[in-house]
């Protein structure tokens, strides 16, 4: 009997992998979720993925491992997560590539299509979003291009999962068969130059050796420091070749080369309508003149921010309160007060909010009446503790989650991607591209994705600074720390709109973020902004099933780590604010000077100048420890208050309270003002972010340096936004000593500015 | 002691040193807690690509100045 080798088996067991190529936004991810059930983030802009990500297709004979790649125009990468997609390619070897074109933009994306034929792998084209080129009108002939090109064609839509099927049917088929790999470059006159390389290769037994040799030709960096050996003996090969047009400029000669081959032989199989009037705006055309207006483009934005904010947040829906008799929508008496409005219609994100706070007071009051002989510390902990913490984090899932769909609208549609274009004007003056503004806004789902998309961005200054500010940009976990406290100051002062105070809240930290990246690029990190190019994506219309699959992820991993790191701290935290420092059990009454207190007074005093410090009376610490908490996850900050509220409801009102409630009381009992609440709200947002989100920072800097040099930052500005804040808000006339701060710090920066200028030109005279 | 004091104290105990547990395993396999479900991690051939990529990009711009 044969003996079979371990490698053998190996080969034998490992499950077909195929991988995902194209460009950016030809709708890889999105073929990726509907082969694979996946829920990954897409987004209708370039450069949505920047890591690869693997999922399973069970609807092949055997499983099949599918790898989404980000997106690239070539095989020569510019920028990191083009490495991730290049590497996969050549080095780990998929049995497959399913080359993604987009099939609105054929010539463009069939120029890295020549590429990957090149590699000695199986290919199978997916010609994408024909059914846009068939609404244009317009008809791709796939039978014809796949004659024309040699590999299987497959006309699909991935947004409606047609044709998938029989993509992945014909992938299959091709999969793990031999194909050698061919170069369109055969009919041009670098023909022989090319050749003469790719055979040298194969006698040194390189695989792939006419996807290197061209790459050699083309001098791509990473090709030379990979074969160094060779160099030699390539120099001495193009050093007879000389173009009359081109020079010795191989890499313009071959991007020349694939383009006319391209446009002579694959756009045969693409017919226009001719009753197609060029001259005519198109629908995105038109759109676009309004919404990237040169002076109306921002203040556009500005306003569909805030109607979004209106609609999630406020109290007095359409501002039409005032035309409204006060019980009207109040329902006072029944179960449902204030959930419709008080004074003025409640938004449906506000609508929603009370609902489950609602629910969730239901569930406490279920609990606490089964557990009405247990201990009393029993009860506590579970019911303020527990429950408290739980509740007061869980009741603002369904805003949250109305959020972050309202956003993934405004990228899904494709104007993210135009207020990027409108803003790279603002930012460029302060050295950042427009470029930037896309991992930023990511921030307001999740500090962490937007940290890793930073790796889109070439100039290593400009990456820095947009992974620091990014936590600036409020996420998802910040969102009921705004809601409760904007809530709490609406219920305890009854002033303002909660609505505008969270929206303010989210200006102030995009004006911060600005302002920070200014101080960082006229002082440590000098230098230009990289040229912004990014392709435009067509207006689309959202789809409901992906919008659906986005709320369902977020709500599921929302609630998993409500039922997980929450719910732990909110032990803890009930644990040492319920037992002193030589371990003996605290009533409720007596939680002052428990651990916890003890902990948070030490630090209080720190606090004082951002107007949550040593200002406040006996409960003032709960302000500290909330902030202290909000380290390992944001939302323990509000957990905290509801742990902690629940304890001290007892004492101050008699009873607990859930919700926006808990944060009133809190106001209540520790007698702190406005402008202190803002400047807490403030702090939060900007001082460090959560631990993954400092995890993931610390993966992206360049080195330890300037991670640890972030840290300081952040907490530097939280300390010193909350304290202007403060200051101007209890006391206006603090404005001008600020202004005054502000002017000599731009002063002092204008003169070392200068002054290290005038230094490196005499350096430079004397030099010469 | 009443019982349902000692079951509430092991549970509490064992909840938190679990999630504890399943934080560090997460933490090791490259996955985050921050619940925005994107955090696969990056594997240490990734990580190295884009540190050689930052080097290249590094020197190109060094090049064109």
């Amino acid at each position: 009997m044969k003996s079979v080798d371990k490698n053998e088996l190996m080969i034998i067991a490992r499950p077909k992998k195929f991988a995902l190529v194209g460009n950016p936004n030809c709708g890889k991810t999105t073929l990726f979720n509907n082969l694979t059930g996946s829920t990954a983030h897409t987004g209708n802009w370039p450069g949505v993925t920047v890591d690869r990500r693997e999922g399973e297709y069970k609807k092949c004979p055997e499983t099949v491992t599918i790898v989404d790649l980000p997106g690239i125009y070539s095989l020569s990468p510019y920028t990191p997560e083009e490495v991730v997609s290049r590497n996969f390619i050549l080095d780990e070897k998929p049995d497959c590539i399913i080359n993604i074109i987009d099939a609105t933009n054929l010539e463009r994306n069939l120029y890295l299509t020549t590429q990957i034929m090149e590699i000695d792998v199986p290919v199978i084209i997916a010609l994408n979003m024909i059914d846009e080129v068939k609404k244009s009108g317009d008809t791709i002939d796939a039978a014809v291009l796949e004659k024309k090109i040699g590999v299987p064609v497959v006309a699909i839509s991935a947004l409606k999962g047609e044709g998938t099927t029989e993509l992945m049917d014909r992938a299959y088929e091709i999969a793990g068969q031999k194909r050698d790999g061919f170069t369109v470059l055969e009919q041009s006159k670098l023909s022989h130059l090319i050749n003469d390389v790719a055979i040298a290769l194969k006698g040194q037994d390189i695989e792939n050796p006419l996807f290197h040799a061209v790459k050699l030709v083309e001098s791509d960096e990473l090709e030379v420091a990979a074969h160094k050996p060779l160099l030699g003996m390539i120099d001495n090969f193009k050093s007879t070749f000389q173009d009359d047009i081109f020079g010795v400029d191989f890499e313009a000669l071959i991007a020349d080369g694939r383009y006319k081959y391209i446009s002579k032989n694959y756009s045969t199989a693409l017919t226009r309508n001719s009753k197609t009037d060029k001259s005519k705006l198109t629908k995105s055309d038109k759109i676009d003149r309004v919404l990237t207006h040169k002076i109306w483009g921002i203040p556009m934005f500005l306003l569909i921010l805030f109607a979004i904010f209106h609609l999630v947040f406020s109290e007095n829906f359409l501002f039409i309160g005032a035309a409204l008799g006060k019980d009207w929508v109040s329902l006072p008496g029944t179960a449902f007060e204030g959930v419709f409005g008080a004074g003025g219609i409640n938004s449906p994100g506000a609508i929603l909010q009370g609902l489950m706070e609602v629910l969730m007071t239901w569930i406490t009051d279920g609990v606490a009446g089964l557990l009405v002989n247990s201990p009393a510390w029993v009860t506590g902990l579970l019911c303020d503790g527990i429950l408290g913490g739980l509740s007061s984090v869980l009741s603002f899932i369904p805003q949250i989650l109305l959020l972050l769909m309202l956003f993934s609208i405004l990228e899904d549609t494709g104007y993210m991607a135009r207020v990027a274009f409108i803003l790279d004007r603002i930012l460029r003056r302060f050295g950042l591209s427009g470029r930037a503004f896309m991992p930023m806004i990511m921030g307001f789902g999740c500090s962490v994705p937007a940290m890793i998309n930073t790796r889109t961005l070439a100039d290593e200054n400009e990456r820095v600074a947009t992974v620091r500010v990014i936590p600036f940009f409020s996420c998802g976990a910040k969102l009921p720390i705004l809601t409760a406290i904007s809530g709490g100051i609406v219920m305890s002062f009854g002033i303002g709109n909660a609505d505008i105070i969270t929206y303010s809240m989210y200006v102030v930290g995009i004006v911060t973020a600005i302002l920070t990246v200014i101080l960082m690029k006229t002082t440590t990190m000098k230098g230009d902004a990289a040229p912004f190019i990014m392709e435009l994506p067509n207006y689309r219309l959202p789809q409901f099933k992906s919008l659906m699959l986005l709320m369902w992820d977020k709500a599921k991993h929302f609630i998993q780590k409500a039922f997980t790191i929450i719910l732990a701290s909110t032990i803890i935290i009930w644990f040492v604010s319920h037992f002193s420092f030589d371990w003996k059990f605290l009533e409720d009454s007596q939680m002052n000077n428990s651990i916890l207190a003890g902990f948070g007074k030490l630090i209080q005093p720190l606090f004082t100048p951002l107007g949550f410090g040593s200002q406040l009376n006996e409960w003032g610490w709960v302000f500290i420890v909330s902030a202290i908490t909000g380290l390992i996850a944001k939302e323990n900050v509000v957990a905290t208050f509801g742990t902690l509220a629940a304890c001290i409801g007892a004492n101050v009102v008699g009873g607990g309270v859930e919700g926006v409630a808990e944060t009133a009381l809190m106001i209540q009992a520790s007698g702190i003002t406005i402008p202190a609440l803002i400047a807490f709200i403030a702090f939060n947002m900007t001082t460090i972010p959560c631990m993954a989100a400092v995890a993931t920072a610390k993966a992206e800097m360049p080195n330890k340096k300037k991670f640890k040099w972030t840290l300081v930052f952040w907490i530097c500005t939280s300390y010193i936004v909350g304290t202007i804040i403060y200051l101007v808000g209890s006391w206006w006339w603090t404005i001008f000593i600020v202004l005054a701060v502000m002017a000599l710090v731009v002063a002092g920066i204008i003169i070392y500015n200068t002054k290290a200028k005038i230094f490196k030109f005499k350096n430079k005279k004397s030099k010469k | 002691m009443q019982a349902i004091e000692i079951v509430v104290i092991i549970c509490s105990i064992l909840f938190v040193i679990g999630v504890a547990v399943w934080a560090f395993i997460r933490k090791k396999q490259g996955k985050s807690t921050c619940g925005c479900g994107e955090c696969n991690g990056n594997c240490e051939k990734c990580k190295q690509a884009i540190k050689q990529a930052r080097e290249q990009i590094k020197k190109d711009n060094e090049k064109q100045l």
